[in-house]
């Protein structure tokens, strides 16, 4: 290190010190640590903090790996964990700059709220976030609570495959794929699919409608989960800013190999083989949406029942097959007539299954490219609910001739 | 239980495989397995209907289509059938050009394959060629586990390289149940039905012409050529083994050769 970095360090400590001491002190000091091989970086949190801890590091300032780390922050999550006897507790901590995760083994009484100064930790990465770690030679003491009020929670950037339940504050950005109004109770709901290059989630949001086919920023936004499957929430408050379309993953998957993946959503290709007996006009509950055999439903007793269609295919990609369902709109599209002139046929001639013959003249033996979401039952039954369905066309042909004479030169 | 998928497998393929022995559970599929590693118990086949028969008193069909790389051959029953099949078979004569789905299914006490179908309908031309098209990727993909597995890549990282276990499981039991397989001789059928310009080895060279050559040349002590020796020189050639039987069968019918002995053949 040259005499002018070391000049612009001390600069920059008297400037934070306002002249509590000399410039050639500063220097000094600088020089004695320096001396033991410390970072500069950490020797000018160091000389801060002895002379002005009011204004010693900030969480905002963590930045990659630092050892010899103090820092006092308010803790805004704990969880404490007993491993091997040992008790070992994490959580989040946070200052008036920002947030990180912290796990501690220490063990001493620390609850949600406290205040604490950390003395002697360090940070490291793991799965691509930063943490902070006090190891047991380290120091935690509790301080007045009032000392830290406002809490600024950081933003955590990922990719979307990454993104797990009950993560917060997250930095976003994703392509909308697919959006649909649901009807919420005081707001508009939307939900939709959202996607960027490495996987797809479901989203809801709340009072906000996005585009389907732009690509957004959304700061603030976090996952929840509900029936199993984690979904990105997200509300009009939140920072949300068109930005350039960003690519997707659009990579065919094969049946099979949903068996063993965590997959949601996914583009599939394959020929309906099959339309089964039960798809035609239904009666739902028009409470709960069930579908009834009567006019009872089980939760809701005699209710007058609201009419729907649902198409239910067997659909084959040559390594497995799968259930799919399409509902009211979709098989208006492809039947071509729409869902009163189906229920005229169908009371025009009692007794036969008029929808389905109409959907077999339309898709029975008939390749589709299918983008949609995945349920899997009892770890095997394969359901696709479609958001888009295509006809196979010459032109998509063509290219897996091309394709597979390329594989074979 | 997982709905057996419909594979997309040529009849070339499909004739020449063997059934697998029942392990005696109770409603067990029936399945085959395909000299390329595919166990299979239900097939989608696209090709012409060429022939329909109309059985026992209307009561029972059976019949054949052809995929341009042999025959496949089908049966329903009236009691068993989709009433839409039924009402398709009896109203519609061959030539038809058809997609099918149906069960594997064993018949007669030579174990003669066809397919009890499930579904079947008319398609076009477009459909025709996209069946083709996933035909040939998933035999090409059954010809890379093959291979991997030929060159000793272990059973695990095959798996960790994305390969279903089924698959890979299927392929092993080929490979040590068919020593003669021959990768090559489905390789140049799928680049025939590609239209892609095949390397002609045996350029211009009868077949028959060349088993008969081979009849001569392995007959060593004039006791006649062992079959054993025919086909283990055939396959060199880029035969498949049905192939070579029908051509003997053929010299045989047309007098070219005789069998002195069992399973051993000379030049008339």
């Amino acid at each position: 290190m040259d005499d002018k970095e070391i000049e612009k360090y001390v600069e920059e400590i008297y400037a934070i010190l306002n002249g509590q001491i000399t410039k050639e002190e500063i220097k000094k000091l600088f020089n004695l640590w320096l001396s033991f091989h410390y970072p500069p970086d950490l020797i000018k949190q160091k000389i801060i903090q002895k002379y002005a801890p009011e204004k010693a590091m900030k969480i905002f300032d963590i930045k990659g790996e630092i050892r010899n780390l103090n820092l006092t922050a308010k803790i805004v999550s704990l969880k404490i964990n007993e491993k091997e006897g040992r008790k070992i507790a994490s959580g989040l901590l946070g200052d008036e700059t920002g947030t990180i995760p912290f796990t501690t083994s220490i063990n001493v009484s620390i609850k949600k709220g406290d205040v604490i100064r950390i003395s002697n930790a360090y940070t490291s990465t793991f799965n691509n976030v930063l943490r902070l770690y006090i190891p047991s030679n380290g120091k935690i003491e509790k301080l007045d609570e009032k000392m830290i009020e406002n809490v600024k929670y950081s933003l955590n950037s990922y990719t979307i495959d990454k993104l797990q339940k009950n993560f917060r504050n997250l930095d976003i950005k994703g392509k909308v794929l697919y959006i649909e109004e649901k009807n919420g109770k005081s707001k508009k709901r939307y939900t939709g699919l959202i996607a960027d290059e490495t996987g797809a989630i479901q989203f809801t949001s709340w009072g906000r409608k996005l585009e389907a086919g732009k690509s957004y920023r959304i700061k603030g936004a976090y996952v929840r989960e509900f029936k199993d499957k984690i979904s990105l929430n997200i509300d009009e408050n939140m920072e949300i800013t068109p930005i350039e379309d960003i690519e997707v993953n659009e990579n065919y998957l094969n049946l099979i190999d949903l068996l063993n993946k965590n997959v949601q959503f996914g583009n599939f290709e394959g020929v309906v083989i099959d339309v089964r007996d039960d798809t035609g006009i239904i009666a739902r509950c028009p409470i709960c949406g069930r579908t009834l055999k009567g006019r009872e439903c089980p939760e809701h007793g005699e209710v007058t029942p609201v009419n729907d269609m649902i198409g239910k295919l067997t659909f084959d990609d040559g390594t497995l097959a799968c259930t799919l369902i399409l509902n009211k709109s979709q098989m208006e599209d492809i039947i071509g007539k729409s869902f009163d002139d189906l229920v005229k046929l169908v009371i025009s001639a009692p007794g036969i299954p008029i929808v389905k013959e109409e959907l077999e003249k339309k898709v029975l033996f008939k390749p589709f490219s299918i983008f949609g979401r995945i349920s899997i039952k009892d770890s095997n039954r394969i359901i696709l609910y479609p958001y888009q369905i295509n006809s196979i066309e010459e032109s998509y042909v063509k290219k897996m001739k091309e394709n597979i004479q390329g594989m074979l030169q | 239980m997982t709905r057996e998928p419909a594979w997309r497998i040529f009849a070339r393929e499909f004739n020449d495989s063997i059934v697998l022995e029942k392990k005696g559970e109770e409603k067990e599929a029936n399945y085959i397995l395909t000299r390329l590693g595919a166990k299979i118990n239900r097939i989608l086949v696209v090709g012409i209907m060429e022939n329909r028969n109309i059985l026992n008193e209307n009561s029972f069909i059976t019949g054949t289509v052809n995929d341009l790389t042999g025959t496949i051959h089908f049966s329903a029953d009236k009691n068993y059938s989709n009433p839409s099949v039924w009402k398709f078979l009896t109203s519609r004569d061959p030539p038809v050009r058809i997609a099918l789905v149906g069960k594997v299914r064993t018949y007669g006490e030579s174990k003669n394959l066809d397919l009890r179908i499930e579904n079947i309908a008319e398609v076009d031309e477009l459909m025709e060629e996209y069946w083709k098209l996933t035909a040939i990727r998933n035999l090409l993909y059954r010809i890379n586990i093959i291979r991997e597995l030929q060159n000793s890549t272990d059973k695990g990282t095959l798996e960790k390289l994305g390969f279903p276990k089924t698959y890979i499981e299927s392929s092993s039991l080929a490979i040590e149940l068919f020593k003669d397989l021959n990768i090559d001789f489905y390789l140049t059928m799928v680049k025939e039905l590609i239209g892609m310009k095949v390397e002609e080895k045996n350029e211009n060279i009868d077949p028959e012409k060349s088993i008969l050559d081979l009849v001569e040349k392995l007959d060593f002590d004039g006791k006649g050529a062992r079959y054993d020796d025919i086909m283990e020189n055939a396959l060199k050639f880029n035969f498949e083994r049905s192939q070579v039987d029908e051509i003997l069968n053929s010299l045989l019918d047309k007098g070219l050769i005789y069998e002195p002995s069992v399973n051993y053949f000379k030049i008339s």
